[in-house]
Order: C-alpha cells, then sequence, then structure tokens
C-alpha cells in the first residue's frame, strides 16, 4: 500500500501563531501554499494549521483587517495528525471521517504535509483500488463457510462455494499487498 | 468591492455525469484541476460539480473502483452558482455560511469558476478589508464560525 510519505508535500512552510494573517496570506501567495504548518511553541506543543479556508470564511467574509488579526486566532490547533506510514486508503478514510483535506505528517517532527490533492494526483487509488478493511470481510467469509458446511454437510455444494468465496478473497488481500 | 468574474478562473472543463470516475481524475490531473463542472443535459437543468474531495472522501477512502464508479453517484447537483456582480466579501460570506470552497459563476451560461483560493491571491481583501459591507458584529460571537472545518458538499 502506499504510504503517506511517499505521496506528501516535504516542502512544508511554518508561521507563529503570532503572525498576522496578512503576513499569513502573503507567505501563501509567495509560496503557492494552501496551508501553512503553526510552529510549536516547545516540544511538547501540538502542531497546528492555518488554511485559506480558515482565511476566507473567518476573515474575508466578515471584511476583517487581516493586518489587525492574527493567525492564533483562527488557526485549529491541535491538529489532526497523520503518521508517515499510513496507508494512503486509511488517510482518504481519516479524512472523510474528520472531514479534513489536509494534515501535516508527523513523527516526532514534521515530515511534511499530505492533502486531498497528493492523494488525488499521486496516490494509487485509481490502478489499485484496496478494500480496507478486507482481513475482515476474510474473517466474516470464513465464519459463514464453516456454518454453511456444519449445517449442509462438507460435501454439499453451498460448503464448497462457501469456501470458494474465501479463497477468493484471500485472492484480492494477497494481491493488494503487493 | 471587486466583483466575482473579475477573480474567478475562466478556464472551466466540464464532464458528463456518466464518465466514471477514473475519466475525471484522469482530465483533473492532466488539467491541474480540483474541481470539474458536470454538464447540463438540457437549457432547464441545473449545474452540476464534481471535486477532489468528493472523489477521495466517497471513492478512495472506501476502496471503490473509479473505473466502476460514475460521476452522478458522487456529484454535487444542484450546486450553488454565483452571479457574476457578486462582491468578493460577499462570495466569501456565501462560501463560509454554505460551507463550500467553490462554485460555478453563471448568468444564462456557464462563465467561469471562483474559488477560495481565486479570492485569497486575487482579491483585495487584505488591502482593502470591508468591515462594514455588512451589519455583522464579533464573528467571533458566533459559535458557527468556529466549526467551519465542514465538507463542502
Amino acid at each position: 500500500m502506499v504510504q503517506a510519505k511517499d505521496i506528501m508535500t516535504a516542502d512544508v512552510i511554518s508561521i507563529s501563531g503570532s503572525a498576522t494573517i496578512a503576513e499569513a496570506v502573503e507567505l501563501m501567495k509567495e509560496k503557492g501554499l494552501r496551508s501553512l504548518i503553526v510552529d510549536r511553541r516547545t516540544v511538547e506543543d501540538p502542531y497546528g494549521i492555518v488554511t485559506e479556508t480558515d482565511i476566507v470564511y473567518k476573515v474575508a467574509a466578515y471584511g476583517h483587517d487581516p493586518k489587525g488579526m492574527r493567525v492564533f486566532e483562527i488557526m485549529t490547533k491541535p491538529c489532526v495528525v497523520v503518521p508517515p506510514d499510513l496507508g494512503v486508503e486509511y488517510v482518504a478514510r481519516l479524512f472523510a471521517n474528520t472531514k479534513i483535506r489536509r494534515a501535516p505528517v508527523v513523527q516526532g517532527r514534521l515530515l511534511g504535509v499530505i492533502s486531498v490533492s497528493d492523494i488525488l494526483t499521486k496516490g494509487d487509488f485509481v490502478e489499485k483500488p484496496k478494500r480496507l478493511f478486507i482481513e475482515d470481510e476474510i474473517d466474516v467469509a470464513r465464519q459463514d463457510a464453516r456454518q454453511i458446511c456444519q449445517e449442509q454437510g462438507a460435501t454439499s455444494p453451498a460448503c464448497a462455494a462457501a469456501w470458494d468465496v474465501v479463497e477468493e478473497l484471500q485472492a484480492t488481500a494477497s494481491h493488494q499487498r503487493k | 468591492m471587486m466583483a466575482a468574474r473579475e477573480i474567478m478562473t475562466k478556464n472551466v472543463i466540464s464532464i458528463s455525469g456518466s464518465a466514471t470516475v477514473a475519466e475525471a481524475v484522469d482530465l483533473m490531473k492532466e488539467k491541474g484541476l480540483r474541481a470539474l463542472i458536470v454538464d447540463r443535459r438540457n437549457e432547464e437543468d441545473p449545474y452540476g460539480m464534481v471535486t477532489e474531495t468528493d472523489i477521495v472522501y466517497k471513492v478512495a477512502a472506501h476502496g471503490h473502483g473509479p473505473k466502476e464508479m460514475r460521476v452522478y453517484q458522487i456529484m454535487t447537483k444542484p450546486c450553488i452558482v454565483v452571479p457574476p456582480d457578486l462582491g468578493v466579501e460577499y462570495v466569501a460570506r456565501l462560501f463560509a455560511n454554505t460551507k463550500i470552497r467553490r462554485a460555478p459563476v453563471v448568468q444564462g451560461r456557464l462563465l467561469g469558476v471562483i474559488s477560495i483560493s481565486d479570492i485569497l491571491r486575487k482579491s483585495d481583501f487584505v488591502e482593502k478589508p470591508k468591515a462594514d459591507f455588512y451589519g455583522y458584529g464579533s464573528y467571533m460571537d458566533d459559535p458557527e464560525v468556529l466549526q467551519e472545518r465542514e465538507y463542502d458538499v
């Protein structure tokens, strides 16, 4: 499975929580970024993030002066972080469940940022879609097969068909792992 | 106040609702786009849109096969449209209130697409904030505003 670290953007720019929104906009325009990571104040401090959506929804939409507002007023901190070895399909699921579009990739320190765009343009979900919980599906199919064979007999066609289902799932799973 | 038409992206690519998601991904990669407009079926039909978020949330996150799924299964239609003469701050407010990030600009026909990136990069909200364009108090008093990190479509 392609992992977060394989498709993340390693080029990350951070900003201080005390910077003004105008400074954040300037930095985002200059670097062509849609989000900035907010510096931790200490090693124990969580990571934060400020996105173009935060700025448009909370500053531009209200006509607030970006020079008079600070990043800490609109940032998300703590933000959801992704470990570098998380599979891309799991990142997509995490994003869908938490309704986010980008997150810092962190292991001890900040390694990069991963976004829905990275998943779309660099992931392999089109060529190789992966059923995330196929191991669980195999467990269920195996339980079903055992029950069918017990009820209808080990030599019944239904029993053989049920084990075929298990084998097909296992083949799919082993193919996915490649 | 700058109007939507001044900052919108005029280069719009559309796709048929019956196209596969894999075709949509190819088109988005090729053109470097984050969203495609879904063709109207006739003059009375509303516009639709399919975004990279739709594809990641509804296809990739579930391991569905993009070659077997169709655009119409994940698109937003009808989608919110913006008139070309709407002021940029109003577009921002509309986006914040409806929790969307991009919308087609339409007047009779499709003129372009406007997104939060266009607002951030091309509008004058930093140089000329318009605090009095609408009689609102502090946005911080509004609990809704603090939970804006919502799925857009």
